[in-house]
């Protein structure tokens, strides 16, 4: 990566929709240098995607909640290919609506979730939710409402 | 009413005798003027109704920022000139903050991410905040009900910064217990999973 790479990232950071011709002018450099550029960095895994933020509460989710789930011991040799407990659970997380954010961790807890939640009704159903999945031991849950203390302006999650 | 009239405790006032009546400069007559003059900085964001179209442009900006306003047009059945009008409308209303890219973190040498959950003497949470805003790596944080007083994500170089972190977090003498949990290489985003169908009413 160099000036130029960096550039181009900082720029489609703040719009991921800027055109390539902007950016190629502002550095004086020909369109087709950033759209390959642009080509490689997303090849080398760099640049993962682009996508809009959302801003939930102008859409009436009033709060965000984090998940921390235990899965249970599932007594089996596991092998590099027989898919583990807590990636059964982790598969069914990332398929239910308004959780964001799903991730194995390893630390306190198995799991992690976040989700965002209309009102404490829902909050509460998406607990229930989550505490059905097969192979969910434990859940603890820790949320909060309006705005974070610290928080990028782009915070995907 | 009139716009210099308002309606306080069932009686109707004029503004402009109230702020005379008030202007005593004492601290509490400044902020019982500005909730009564609706100067709080809290305003009520604009209610634009989403529909279908609406819901289809995020649906697609949220795969791929850069995906064409012609072919959500096709898509839909409009003109482009209505998908860029859309987008432009929901910017406005705060709906949409703005588009970005999704970086892999350890492209940049930061190898490591995880969340903190923070026990404090709840009290004195506000020092416990001032330390952890000073601290680079923590991207998010926000205080919390539940499991733990204060949540934060920190993207560091390595787990043994995450240690450092902890560390540092650990010695204030406010904070009772920090939990760190490491977030497995497969962080996956799933923004795609919002649900905004229940809007469209």
């Amino acid at each position: 990566m160099d000036e130029t790479d960096l550039f181009i990232i900082e720029r489609m950071t703040e719009d991921a929709r800027v055109s390539f011709r902007k950016i190629a002018k502002e550095l004086g450099v020909s369109p087709d240098t950033i759209i390959s550029r642009y080509k490689t960095l997303q090849e080398k895994g760099v640049i993962r995607g682009s996508t809009v933020v959302i801003n939930p509460k102008k859409i009436g989710y009033h709060g965000m909640a984090v998940f921390m789930i235990d899965a249970s011991p599932t007594h089996i040799l596991a092998t590099e290919a027989t898919p583990t407990e807590s990636s059964l659970i982790l598969e069914k997380l990332i398929q239910m609506r308004n959780i964001i954010l799903s991730t194995k961790t390893v630390g306190d807890h198995d799991l992690l979730a976040i989700g965002v939640a209309r009102d404490f009704e829902h909050l509460i159903t998406m607990g229930a939710d989550i505490a059905k999945i097969p192979g969910v031991k434990d859940l603890r849950v820790s949320f909060w409402v309006e705005k974070a203390e610290l928080c990028p302006k782009y915070f995907i999650i | 009413m009139s716009d210099n009239v308002i309606k306080i405790l069932g009686m109707e006032l004029v503004k402009n005798d109230i702020i005379r009546f008030l202007s005593q400069n004492s601290i509490t007559y400044r902020v019982i003027i500005r909730i009564i003059l609706g100067q709080t900085g809290y305003h009520m964001p604009p209610k634009i109704k989403i529909d279908k179209i609406d819901i289809a442009i995020i649906r697609a900006l949220q795969k791929d920022a850069r995906a064409n306003f012609a072919s959500i047009a096709r898509d839909c059945g409009v003109s482009t000139d209505t998908i860029s009008k859309r987008f432009r409308r929901m910017k406005k209303a705060g709906i949409i903050r703005g588009t970005t890219i999704l970086l892999n973190p350890k492209s940049f040498g930061y190898d490591c991410v995880a969340s903190l959950g923070i026990d404090v003497s709840y009290p004195h949470l506000r020092e416990v905040i001032e330390l952890i805003r000073r601290i680079p790596e923590v991207v998010f944080c926000a205080t919390s009900m539940g499991s733990y007083d204060i949540f934060c994500i920190a993207v560091l170089k390595n787990v043994g910064r995450l240690s450092q972190v902890k560390d540092l977090v650990k010695g204030h003498p406010m904070v009772r217990e920090v939990t760190t949990s490491i977030w497995v290489n497969e962080i996956l985003l799933c923004p795609e999973n919002f649900e905004f169908e229940h809007l469209n009413r």
